[in-house]
């Protein structure tokens, strides 16, 4: 499959952000008891799902590694993107906080993403530092170079497509 | 499908008199059973119900069926209590019609219930009665082929009355913290034991008929105190009530924060999002509207849940109750969310019924402590990554089914079950399973790569099932109280390079298994090393040593081969049971054997239990020993990378060689300026060398404050052979060559005796405080720059009278205040004028060294 990585650097200024007037949409009539259908799944408390499911074949896997400036792992980040470039206080896609080896992975449907990392939920995203990438595939390995200071991301420039 | 699996089926009183009705699921009233009863599916009585099984009632278990987590098995689980009231005229019979065998269903469980039970008979289980915790009151009953009659653990009191307990693999099992009493019964026939003690003395009293041979008791020393120190638990300061959810959808992105109150079930659309942020608190109300004990409230997410915590800000899901307890709620369901990634991080999950539950999802699960649930996790059809968690306290730890799934530095222990992978892809690194009352670790009909855990002190550590091409490879696995490692019906199994030791029973069991058994170091496990049913493969490069009955008994009718292996201090045909011990079995080919094994190379840490080294034991780098005793074999060889050593730290080390099975500590590569670090021992009291060579290290052994014995030791080409400061040391016939230094102390309180210590650099360097010294009846001679040398800062008098020193002037091989006024004297008269011939031929009468002269 053919895919296509831009990449940019670009500099987002964002001002404060509210990241808690998501209003919640409630509706009433959610199943309740302890037996749940859904689909065509069905399942009890006790017991066992019986499951006819999807693939989540339409999501491709971005991973990689964050590291800092002398390419040392970084622990206790996390990779953040956004699928537009409008900046919202929680980013679109989140990876899991890293551990010693750096090591991150998000999955994403076929797009274009503004890719970054942070050390604090909810990220600070003033003066964070984007890159751009389009996405159609699988992708190798994607490193994010994090400059302690002021924690915006480098990549690599080293990605090769296929 | 499972109709019971559709729905809860209730059965109520109604249903007494249609025979052949299928109970199923958690019984929600009193309940009567009497007649014919066919059970297939689990039975659970909870708290507060009582089931009650009249007189002349029949029930039937019916052969399960699969399920998306493997073969459930049906069985009573009693959590509330159960009665079984047979009587001599119309007893009530439970077991699988026309069948022998045992394990064919679970058995009754007592989780906290109890159960009374008389003129019963039970058969074909698993395990007859499984005392978890509870209460068992048996009379005048009958258990027989099932794979256990009774087991009890920790917290069960069980009384047995005029019940015969016969032609089970094992009659009864008891662990340490179980009250079980005898009155009039009889435990006899049991294929392998009648009754196993683990960690306690059984009390026999009131077994009428009982082979004290099939009897058998291990001790659970080495696994008491392990590991206290790994509860882990968020706490967050208590906030004011932000929100209450009854049963609500929620359509669209939203965010919690603060303190949540959960009143029902909250659905997530399946595009929408939820995110909790850190440091919220989200309590479940218990809602109990079936009467099943439990409650129902909880999360179904269609969406994506980023529940993404931080260390100082964890997020918290439990019970809402004033005093909550496990099952208040029900659980976070995370379904069809099979793209974006789900995401629980630094959460902690208590007091639920189903803990996470996630189907056909993409889940990491990260740093998150699950403690005190039903169930802490369990997936199905999904990717899930676990990192760092915690589970314990939970009556399971993990259960997957046909998932993907990555398992690192997970630590899962005191749980009833750790961790069962049925049809899974597995991952599982660096993740400790410990104390779980019955499995540890079960991979079932999957494909895994299993590396690097510490498996230890579970009932069963290891269980490989009908899973084949698995890798389970250099793996810690010691004190399962039965079996380290048992593989069943697989094939192209790669165990390698794991080190199983200690298991109450067997290390390894292999039944109808393909594959290699490679480079394991398998010791002092209670009765086999490695037991066969039927095994094809090789067996080969592992040590295989000091364990209970055999190394290996070969249980069937095929050869097997066994080359290159390595069998301890015994001759291999002494250790082997085959063929030559009983026709019908087949041969075990073990040759060629091997002199010495193939270095294992020790990759788990630090050391902080009892373990003993056998073999040949590789250490790379510097290794810590704190609070535990390491034994060390005779014939082991401990080979250290070049500046590896030995950190001897509140525990102790014990290498007790024999004459001709001495332990050698040598580098690796063997080239002199390769150099091994130490063996520094700490305020390590209580240490003991004997027969031990030590060669080509920087200080052999370096002792600080430790009570120390060395004797029958050889120290050649180190750069220091010992360096003693503080603690009592006692040094004796052993011999110092060709070190730079040989001993050196510094206010040393030691006595060095009836060694000979020669063309060292130096004999003794004493830096300081000379007058603790004894150094009496050695041979010092020939050493190039001085006998023994005072220090610059040792003042005192150095205590060497009665010693041989190879010249007619002693004084001249002595750098002391003869040489430096103001240094240290060394007396060293009277001093002997012959050599005294250590190495002789010993005397008939006893080893004493003859023709010795003093002066």
């Amino acid at each position: 499959m053919k895919a296509i990585y831009v990449i940019s650097m670009l500099l987002f200024c964002y001002g404060a952000a509210d990241a808690f007037d998501d209003p919640a949409f409630i509706r009433d009539g959610a199943q309740r008891g302890n037996v749940y259908q859904y689909d065509d799944i069905l399942m009890n408390k006790s017991g066992n799902a019986q499951l006819h499911l999807s693939t989540g074949g339409d999501y491709y896997k971005l991973a990689g590694t964050i590291v800092d400036r002398e390419g040392t792992p970084l622990k206790d980040y996390y990779v953040i993107a956004f699928s537009e470039s409008r900046i919202r206080a929680i980013p679109d896609y989140i990876s899991a906080w890293t551990d010693s080896d750096g090591r991150y992975a998000l999955y994403l449907p076929a797009g274009r993403y503004y890719i970054s990392s942070a050390a604090e939920f909810p990220p600070a995203l003033k003066n964070k530092m984007f890159n751009e990438l389009i996405i159609d595939a699988d992708p190798p390995d994607f490193n994010i170079r994090v400059s302690r200071k002021v924690r915006a991301p480098e990549n690599t420039g080293s990605i090769n497509l296929k | 499908m499972n109709s019971c699996v559709l729905k809860i089926c209730v059965l109520s009183l109604l249903l007494l008199f249609i025979p052949g009705a299928a109970p199923c699921g958690i019984l929600t009233t009193d309940t009567v059973w009497s007649g014919d009863i066919i059970i297939s599916d689990n039975v659970t009585v909870p708290e507060g119900i009582t089931l009650t099984l009249q007189s002349g009632s029949k029930v039937y278990i019916e052969p399960s069926e699969m399920t998306g987590q493997g073969p459930a098995l049906p069985g009573i689980t009693v959590r509330g209590r159960i009665r079984i009231e047979g009587n001599r005229s119309s007893p009530v019979v439970i077991h699988v019609k026309g069948e022998d065998s045992p394990g064919l269903w679970e058995g009754i469980t007592i989780e906290g219930g109890s159960a009374f039970v008389r003129w019963t008979a039970l058969q074909n289980a698993v395990t007859g009665f499984n005392i978890l915790n509870g209460r068992l009151d048996i009379g005048e009953s009958v258990i027989r082929k099932n794979q256990y009659g009774i087991a009890a653990y920790r917290g069960a009191f069980v009384r047995v009355k005029n019940t015969k307990i016969s032609g089970n693999h094992i009659g009864v099992v008891e662990v340490r913290g179980s009250e079980v009493k005898y009155s009039g019964v009889s435990i006899d026939g049991n294929r392998k034991k009648d009754l196993y003690s683990y960690g306690k003395k059984a009390y026999r009293r009131g077994i009428k008929k009982f082979r004290e041979i099939s009897s058998f008791s291990r001790s659970d020393a080495s696994c008491r105190d392990i590991y206290q120190d790994l509860q882990r638990d968020y706490s967050l300061p208590e906030k004011k009530l932000t929100r209450i959810y009854a049963g609500e959808v929620l359509g669209n992105d939203t965010i919690w924060e603060g303190r949540i109150q959960v009143e029902g079930l909250v659905r997530l659309d399946r595009d929408a999002r939820l995110v909790i942020m850190p440091g919220t608190i989200v309590e479940f109300r218990k809602e109990d509207s079936d009467g099943d004990g439990t409650g129902e409230n909880g999360l179904l997410i269609h969406g994506v849940l980023i529940a993404k915590g931080t260390k100082k800000a964890p997020i918290i899901f439990r019970s809402g109750e004033r005093e909550r307890s496990m099952g208040d709620w029900d659980s976070i369901i995370i379904m069809h969310s099979n793209g974006v990634l789900n995401l629980l991080e630094y959460v902690q999950v208590e007091d639920s019924y189903g803990g996470l539950h996630f189907i056909d999802s993409n889940v990491i699960v990260n740093q998150a402590v699950l403690k005190k649930n039903y169930r802490a996790v369990r997936f199905q059809k999904s990717r899930v990554e676990l990192r760092g968690n915690y589970l314990f306290e939970n009556m399971s730890g993990i259960e997957a089914g046909e998932s993907e799934v990555l398992l690192s530095g997970n630590y899962v222990f005191n749980n009833i079950n750790g961790m069962d992978f049925f049809r899974t892809t597995l991952n599982a690194k660096n993740n400790k399973i410990l104390k779980n009352s019955n499995r540890g670790f079960r991979v079932t009909a999957g494909t895994a790569v299993v590396t690097k855990n510490i498996i230890e002190c579970n009932r069963f550590g290891l269980v490989i099932d009908a899973s084949d091409n698995g890798r389970f490879s250099g793996n810690f696995i010691a004190g399962n109280f039965e079996t380290g490692v048992s593989v069943r019906d697989s094939d192209n199994i790669d165990l390698s390079g794991n080190f199983i030791q200690k298991s109450g029973l067997n290390g390894i069991n292999l039944i109808s298994v393909s594959g290699t058994v490679r480079g394991n170091n398998i010791s002092e496990n209670g009765e086999m090393g490695i037991a066969i049913r039927t095994f094809a493969g090789t067996i080969a490069e592992n040590a295989i040593a000091g364990n209970g009955l055999y190394a290996v008994e070969n249980q069937g009718s095929q050869d097997i081969l066994a080359p290159l292996n390595w069998w301890g201090e015994r001759r291999a045909d002494r250790v082997i049971y085959d063929k030559f011990d009983d026709k019908k079995k087949g041969m075990i080919i073990f040759s060629p054997a091997v002199r010495s094994s193939v270095p294992y190379p020790w990759d788990f840490g630090t050391i902080k239990k009892d373990i003993t080294w056998y073999g040949t034991i590789a250490v790379d780098e510097h290794l810590d020993v704190i609070g535990a005793t390491l034994k060390i074999a005779p014939g082991t060889r401990v080979v250290f990378s070049s500046r590896a050593g030995l950190h001897i730290s509140g525990g102790r080390i014990i290498a007790k060689g024999r004459e001709y099975r001495r332990i050698r500590f040598l580098s690796a590569s063997g080239d002199p300026e390769e150099k091994w670090d130490e063996i520094f021992l700490d305020r390590a009291p209580g240490s003991l060398f004997a027969y031990c060579d030590f060669e080509n290290a920087l200080w052999a052994v370096h002792s600080e404050f430790t009570d120390l014995k060395v004797s029958n030791s050889v120290f050649t080409g180190n750069l220091g052979a010992m360096n003693i400061r503080g603690g009592y040391t006692a040094v004796s016939e052993s011999i110092f060559t060709e070190n730079e230094i040989a001993l050196q102390t510094f206010t040393a309180n030691a006595v060095i005796r009836d060694n000979v210590i020669f063309n060292n650099n130096i004999g003794f360097y004493v830096m300081a405080k000379g007058r603790g010294l004894k150094i009496r009846n050695n041979n010092i001679h020939a050493n190039r720059s001085c006998n023994i040398q005072s220090g610059d800062y040792n003042f005192q008098d150095i205590d060497a009278r009665g010693n041989w020193w190879g010249s007619d002037d002693p004084a001249m091989t002595l750098c002391d205040g003869r040489r430096v006024p103001g240094l240290g004297m060394v007396i060293y008269e009277p001093y002997l004028v012959e050599e005294i011939p250590f190495g002789e031929e010993e005397d008939e009468a006893g080893g004493q060294k003859s023709d010795r002269k003093n002066n």
